[in-house]
């Protein structure tokens, strides 16, 4: 093998575990080129953020201080001229994401962890009698205009009297399969057919361009994700865990806070990572809930669309300042973010 | 406290897994469930536990009825195999944690977890995390947290298993040694017949979910009580060869045995324990075989010989020299043989 | 018995279950766990669901001192369907040349062998028969109505839609498939790629948007010069249908390329190294490799992404809004900026039923595949 021709020495690799020169330079001219890909885009529009007007109409430039002179000016503009206006929906969104985060979160994983430890058996005749009544109530508010709280508690009413008499005669019961299913695959309900009754509703109590209505409603579509995530992790947790603290004397809870919880700790940084990057992100939701008071950033960002138009220096800045802390989050905790999304995939 | 199990049943759907369990486990009696796995030994100690509820039948601990009792009521005490330690605690916390549920006093709970930490030898590593530890280490722990509350009932299932050989032995003696200690009844599940013989004050057998025999180690070995129990206690294993009885005699393949007690049957399982038989010359001996492999141990010999296509096991000393494919006569003690019903398994008494 | 330190505690005689209401508490933990989300996802997504229904149905008007409902019937649905708003949803139709006549015919083959194969597999059943009845017919509709629109007429958000999610999601598959592949070799750096590669898909989408404006700019943006060299420096790309649903699903695909990426890395990694060291000792070449051992592997991994991918594509709206803003006309506007867009001129109904369409193409497009392409993965694997 010592005397290999220099055409076998470049395309054939030189043990199993290894690979051949041509390959590997293949290999890293992709991955590079790739690599560019994603981070021109974010250089580009770093670098705009400190360009003059006129810098940007005469055409590309690419490297500062070579081709242009840095400035600051649109930073100036963004933070001191225009001051509240770009501060009150940063604030907004750091509320509104980090509010729904912690709420979706914490819901979500006790849901989780009863779903995944405690067994359920609904019967489908009292989820059948539910449904039946729901669309009642709603046929009766919206067709013949009862009162919504009269209907709303005589549907709760006999509800309770269904389930508990004739609910109980059914047979067939669904299982946490089922209703881990049912959780999860809200997820596939695009959220537009949702969001205009949830702007109605909250037109209605009068909350519509609040936080709490903002909060309410990135914790509800966040949380089958919360649900479907955390699932994996408390399942990963040993039961004789559980077990061991059940025998000496733990409540539920108490087994819940000391031992799940703690030890569940990778899985929900993971997972509060993930949520909060899609609670910041989130966009649809925001265009109809919020228009001033609690407007967020990527929708005081799409706004300069109309009245900014291509002045690209603003923009910059604006895009900067939303997308740099997550992208400091993701550089610094990839690890975490990427296991929440793996263990979602992966297992299904 | 007295443990008595009655007719207790466990289904899973239709899957019985425990048919009818009957024990009655005295004040301070170290009792092993010994069986292979997924005989029903594990499920029967978990509904004792309360982990898993009883299908059917009554549980009494002491003279409480705990059918329906939930586990945190029924103050038993358990040592799971994978120990079950608490990973974000420390050794004190793991020992103290079902005294902080009882919600001691702090130097009450102090000195108990030294004190049962001082019993397991662990004073010295009370602020250590479970992962800095051996592996016999974690098992001290759990069983230092079992211990630390004083229960009315130790449940261990499987222990030991997850030591290696050697600590299990030295485990095994310590643990007989707390238990003696204690007093406190326990109920021990294992698949490890040795661990069962050495611990046991009575060992009950399961094979599929059913009871073969509760009795003390020596009876168990000595006097079977089935075909399952004699073949499963014992390594190697008890001999068991098919044949039929008739005039006194055990007429087996190519051989008979001197049984006079028996009376007359068509078939019957003839055992004989590896000790209780020796090799002689071919035609001096009750049974002809050929040696098919011998394994010398270092203090022993244990030689397979085939009759036919049935294999016999039989013990000799350490300076036996024959080779494979010779052929020997086999000579059993009649005394210490054991005959056993060829359908149902039952031991057949003289 | 020797007297032991631990009996210092006195012996606790089993304490009778004590009823107070922390027992309660503890008794009812289960449905304390999970009845906040049920609720949650009852208000915010089952309720909404059947108001929306019901909204499809009605006409939202504004009256002096509010609004009026009147009740519709189905009204809302025929006009996008085959009303004033179809040309809106659907497109506007061209006549069926050669090749479109080719193709639907090859489809309409391909679907009968289907059926084919599942009369004879022997594993027939009403439920079965009756999904892929349904869906067959969603993917013939589907098929006439881009067929009828995309070479000659104009496509409409329905279409447009279908032509992100297929695209978009192959587009992103294959290119994560290929730098997982490349990235799971033995290489250095491969930690430094793997967070770089994944950044995109945490960047805010409407920031994306803005970003892709730029750099598609063709006077100004940095590419500038390469489209000059090309002759295309006068050419504006937000003017033409098809290169503006292009920047599109660019910048979509630059988002969620690293999604698929990760995962598949995540797959490949985790491959069995032995295998792949028996059959490389054993002679297999790459393809032969990729095609016997790695592809098997990953295969329910790929299924999964794949599903969760398809999930989430039907609900484009931040890009194209942003974006182009919908345009030019109608060219990239997807099915939920459709209905934002029907919400902001105050058609609710139109909204509604809209939203709805949506619902019905992306649950039968999702589920299909789960049950005939998803669940074939899995079998491989045992």
């Amino acid at each position: 093998m010592r005397d290999r021709s220099l055409f076998q020495r470049m395309f054939e690799p030189p043990s199993l575990t290894e690979m051949a020169p041509a390959s590997r330079l293949l290999t890293y001219a992709i991955l590079i080129l790739w690599a560019i890909v994603v981070l021109f885009p974010l250089y580009w529009v770093f670098i705009t953020s400190f360009k003059l007007p006129f810098q940007v109409n005469d055409g590309p430039d690419f490297i500062p201080f070579v081709d242009y002179q840095p400035s600051g000016h649109a930073w100036r503009y963004i933070f001191v001229e225009l001051g509240n206006d770009t501060l009150r929906p940063y604030m907004n969104s750091v509320i509104i994401a980090l509010t729904s985060t912690v709420l979706a979160v914490t819901i979500g994983s006790l849901a989780a962890y009863a779903l995944v430890r405690i067994q359920y058996n609904v019967k489908i005749g009292t989820v059948a009698g539910f449904i039946v009544l729901l669309t009642a109530t709603v046929f009766a508010i919206t067709r013949f205009g009862t009162p919504w709280h009269i209907t709303a508690v005589i549907a709760l009413a006999l509800f309770f009297f269904f389930a508990t008499s004739f609910g109980r005669h059914f047979k067939r019961s669904l299982g946490n399969n089922d209703i881990l299913f049912w959780i999860i695959s809200n997820r596939i309900l695009p959220p537009v057919v949702a969001v205009l009754p949830i702007y109605l509703m909250f037109q209605r109590v009068g909350l519509l361009d609040t936080h709490v209505a903002m909060i309410a409603t990135y914790m509800a579509v966040n949380l089958p994700i919360v649900v479907w995530l955390m699932r994996d992790f408390f399942a990963g947790i040993p039961i004789d865990l559980e077990e061991s603290a059940e025998i000496d004397g733990a409540s539920r809870i108490r087994i819940f806070a000391t031992i799940v919880l703690p030890l569940a700790r990778p899985g929900l940084a993971a997972t509060f990572l993930l949520v909060l990057i899609l609670a910041w992100n989130e966009y649809l939701l925001a265009l109809f809930i919020s228009t001033a008071d609690a407007q967020t950033m990527p929708l005081l960002v799409a706004a300069q669309n109309a009245t900014r138009g291509p002045q690209w220096w603003y923009m910059s800045v604006l895009i900067v300042i939303m997308i740099a802390p997550i992208i400091l989050m993701t550089i610094l905790l990839q690890k975490h973010i990427a296991r929440g999304l793996m263990v979602g995939a992966v297992k299904g | 406290m007295r443990v008595q199990l009655k007719d207790i049943r466990k289904s899973y759907g239709s899957l019985e897994v425990v048919k009818g369990l009957n024990l009655d486990i005295a004040e301070g009696e170290f009792l092993v469930l010994l069986g292979e796995s997924g005989c029903g030994k594990s499920t029967a100690l978990r509904m004792i536990a309360g982990l898993e509820t009883i299908t059917q039948g009554s549980l009494m601990i002491g003279d409480r009825d705990v059918t329906e009792v939930l586990p945190k009521y029924r103050n038993v005490a358990m040592v799971f195999q994978s120990y079950a330690l608490y990973p974000h605690m420390t050794v004190a916390e793991n020992i103290g944690y079902p005294l902080k549920l009882q919600k001691k006093p702090k130097d009450e709970l102090k000195k108990a977890v030294l004190a049962a930490a001082a019993k397991v030898h662990l004073e010295d590593y009370l602020e250590r995390m479970p992962r800095q530890l051996s592996g016999g280490q974690r098992q001290r722990v759990a069983l230092a947290r079992a211990m630390v509350r004083t229960p009315s009932v130790f449940l261990m299932d499987e222990p030991l298993s997850n030591l290696d050989a050697k600590l299990r032995g030295v485990m095994r003696a310590e643990l007989k040694r707390l238990q003696a200690e204690l007093g406190v009844t326990t109920v021990y599940v294992t698949h490890d017949q040795i661990e069962a013989m050495t611990l046991a004050h009575r060992v009950a057998v399961m094979d599929a979910g059913v009871l073969q025999q509760v009795a003390p180690p020596k009876e168990i070995y000595d006097n079977p009580a089935t075909r399952f129990v004699a073949r499963f206690i014992g390594s190697p294993a008890m001999n068991i060869v098919t044949g039929s009885v008739a005039d006194g005699t055990v007429a087996v393949r190519d051989g008979s045995v001197p049984l006079e007690r028996f009376a007359p049957r068509e078939r019957v399982s003839f055992g004989f324990r590896p000790e209780d038989c020796n090799l002689v010359a071919p035609e001096d001996g009750m049974l002809k075989a050929r040696i098919f492999s011998t394994e010398m141990t270092g203090n022993e010999t244990i030689v397979t010989c085939a009759i036919g296509e049935d294999h016999v096991v039989v013990r000799m000393d350490k300076d036996f020299d024959m080779e494979a494919d010779e052929l020997v006569g086999i000579d059993v003690n009649p005394e210490k043989a054991r005959l056993f019903d060829y359908d149902s398994g039952e031991r057949v008494h003289a | 018995m020797p007297q032991t330190q631990t009996a210092a505690i006195s012996r606790t005689e089993p304490a009778p279950p004590k009823f107070g209401l922390a027992e309660w508490i503890d008794q009812q933990t289960g449905k304390l766990f999970v009845l906040p989300a049920v609720i949650i996802l009852l208000a915010f997504a089952i309720f909404p669901l059947l108001i929306s229904a019901y909204l499809s149905l009605i006409k939202f008007k504004l009256a002096t001192g509010g609004f009026s409902l009147n009740y519709v019937g189905l009204r809302n649905f025929k006009k996008l369907f085959y009303g004033s708003q179809q040309y809106h949803l659907l497109g506007t139709f061209d006549a069926f040349g050669i090749f479109e006549w080719t193709v639907f015919a090859a489809a309409l083959a391909l679907v009968a062998y289907w059926f084919f194969r599942f009369f004879t597999g022997g594993y027939f059943n009403i439920p079965g028969f009756i999904g892929r009845l349904i869906t067959a017919s969603l993917f013939i509709a589907l098929l006439w109505l881009t067929l009828a629109t995309v070479f000659g007429g104009h496509p409409g958000s329905l279409v447009v839609t279908l032509f992100y999610v297929t695209v978009g999601v192959s587009l992103q598959f294959g290119i994560g498939l290929g730098l997982a592949l490349l990235c799971g070799q033995a290489i250095r750096g491969r930690n430094a790629f793997r967070i770089i590669f994944f950044i995109p898909l945490m960047v805010t989408p409407v920031g994306i948007a803005y970003m892709f404006r730029m750099l598609a700019d063709m006077q100004r943006g940095p590419l500038a010069n390469i489209w000059q060299w090309f002759g295309l420096g006068e050419f504006s790309w937000a003017a033409d249908p098809w290169s503006a649903r292009m920047v599109v699903l660019t910048g979509d695909t630059w988002q969620w390329v690293p999604f698929m990426f990760i995962v598949l890395l995540a797959a490949v990694e985790n491959m069995p190294r032995d295998q792949l060291e028996a059959a490389k000792i054993d002679g297999a070449g790459s393809w032969q490799i990729f095609r016997d051992i790695t592809w098997p592997s990953i295969a329910p991994v790929a299924a999964t992404i794949v599903l969760i991918r398809l999930i989430e594509a039907f609900k484009i709206i931040d890009l194209p809004n942003v974006l182009t803003n919908g345009g030019p006309g109608i060219a990239t506007e997807s099915l939920t900026l459709h209905s934002f867009i029907a919400w902001r001129t105050q058609d609710l109904g139109g909204s509604a039923a809209v939203g709805y369409t949506l619902l019905f193409v992306s649950t039968v497009t999702c589920v299909s595949f789960f049950n005939f392409i998803g669940q074939k993965t899995r079998k491989t694997e045992a």
